[in-house]
């Protein structure tokens, strides 16, 4: 009896907690940084200067970029992991473009839809049990450079999904 | 229920630990969901026009199966162990873990069912549940675009049926002069799970055991939401160059009549189905 008793105790604290809980970790600073901000911050960072940023329908961006030592404009795409932008991309796209594929920690110069999803399904585990989840995991960046250069090869693209804060850019 | 199992000294019975853990679960589900509803008046109104009926109904019959399930004695160490490792798993702070919790309390009710339809059966709402909230978009967003392709083949289809086709290739599709590109959210297979839900719940609801024909009701139901999604497609395409109408159907008044007729479907094919008895 008096470990059915402890039991309904436990039961009750875990029900209690189950309501308050999301509400707990909802309530903590979010990050109000929008991708588009997200990515303008990286940029800015690299040095690179936003010269047009083209909206799709379904939420994607593709921003055009000049760097110094780029021979050309750098085309910067906040794509869907599901790749269903990906026929709107490659119409817009100057033919020739060395490209890059990044999704969190990973790099890849080809597209993978295997990795990509892998890579996607262990950021939707973590996100499970991290009390900050990492935000835009539905998106990863696609860059396109006229030629291998340096400047976009170097841009830390971690503040993209980072939870923390990121300070808004200063003037360029 | 005898007097001893409901006096608050009593042991704890196995029904009332199902009753605990299914509250635990109901508890986290809708906590989230006032989190995430809250979340999107701000952002996104219209979307309050899609209240997720079937969630609550898969609910609502979770706790009437567990309600009308054998009444087997007291708990024993090994129900508790599992009961108590899904109620834990609701207090991980990620939006998905209801969805995990509920993975493994469907692993429970299996595990546990001892012969009872009834078990079962919640096993089976449960894990339709988890699929709807998580693994069905998990793998929509693999196989999705190959998805978005095969939608893209139907729309072109019907509207070259009709004379309205100019072209189409990957996920976009011309007529009337203007493109539409099909995505996630309107993919005619994004409800499948929502409509599979639905379907389970009206069932269970009406019986616990399984029968032939509920395979070729499933079929309906997937076979329904396919073609209501496809013809708010085909509309969306011919109305494109339309901006006020494609808005309608897109994401207004329109958007919202193809979600209540393909709600009725489901819910009309579902009883029908349920209610027809082959064995």
């Amino acid at each position: 009896m008096r470990i059915s008793s402890a039991l309904r105790a436990v039961l009750a604290a875990i029900l209690v907690a189950a309501i308050v809980l999301p509400g707990v970790f909802a309530s903590r600073p979010q990050t109000p940084l929008s991708t588009r901000k997200r990515i303008s911050n990286v940029l800015h960072a690299g040095n690179g200067r936003i010269l047009l940023i083209t909206t799709l329908d379904s939420g994607s961006e593709i921003f055009h970029v000049s760097f110094g030592g780029c021979a050309a404009t750098v085309e910067i795409f906040a794509a869907s992991t599901t790749l269903e932008d990906q026929p709107y991309f490659e119409r817009v796209l100057s033919p020739g473009r060395v490209r890059s594929y990044i999704y969190v920690g990973d790099t890849w110069t080809a597209l993978n839809h295997n990795e990509l999803w892998g890579a996607y399904l262990t950021a939707l585990v973590r996100n499970v049990f991290r009390p900050e989840p990492l935000v835009n995991i539905d998106r990863m960046i696609e860059t396109a450079s006229p030629a291998p250069c340096k400047a976009v090869a170097s841009l830390d693209w971690g503040p993209v999904w980072d939870p923390a804060p990121v300070a808004a850019p200063g003037p360029k | 229920m005898t007097t001893q199992s409901v006096s608050s000294g009593a042991r704890l019975t196995r029904r009332e630990l199902d009753f605990w853990l299914t509250g635990i679960l109901l508890a986290r589900w809708l906590s989230g969901s006032l989190l995430e509803l809250g979340r999107r008046v701000s952002v996104e109104l219209d979307r309050l026009a899609h209240p997720n009926l079937f969630q609550l109904l898969a609910w609502f019959a979770l706790f009437r199966l567990i309600g009308q399930s054998r009444e087997s004695g007291a708990v024993r160490p090994g129900d508790i162990v599992a009961a108590g490792l899904c109620a834990i798993s609701v207090l991980a702070p990620g939006d998905n873990a209801i969805w995990i919790a509920c993975t493994l309390g469907s692993c429970y009710f299996i595990l546990t069912r001892d012969g009872d339809p009834y078990r079962s059966s919640a096993a089976t709402i449960l894990i339709a549940l988890a699929t709807n909230g998580l693994w069905g978009p998990t793998l929509f967003r693999y196989v999705g675009y190959e998805l978005l392709k095969l939608d893209t083949l139907i729309v072109a289809t019907m509207l070259a049926v009709t004379g309205h086709l100019q072209s189409w290739y990957a996920n976009v599709v011309t007529s009337g002069g203007s493109s539409v590109e099909i995505f996630e959210g309107c993919s005619s297979f994004h409800n499948i799970s929502l409509a599979l839900l639905g379907w389970v719940s009206f069932t269970k609801l009406a019986r616990p055991r399984w029968q032939r024909s509920d395979a070729a009701v499933a079929g309906l139901c997937v076979a329904a939401t396919l073609a209501w999604n496809s013809l708010r497609l085909y509309i969306l395409a011919i109305v494109s160059g339309d901006k006020a109408a494609f808005v309608f159907w897109h994401s207004g008044t329109g958007a919202r009549i193809f979600g209540a007729a393909l709600a009725f479907t489901i819910a009309a094919v579902s009883v029908a189905g349920a209610n027809r008895r082959t064995q």
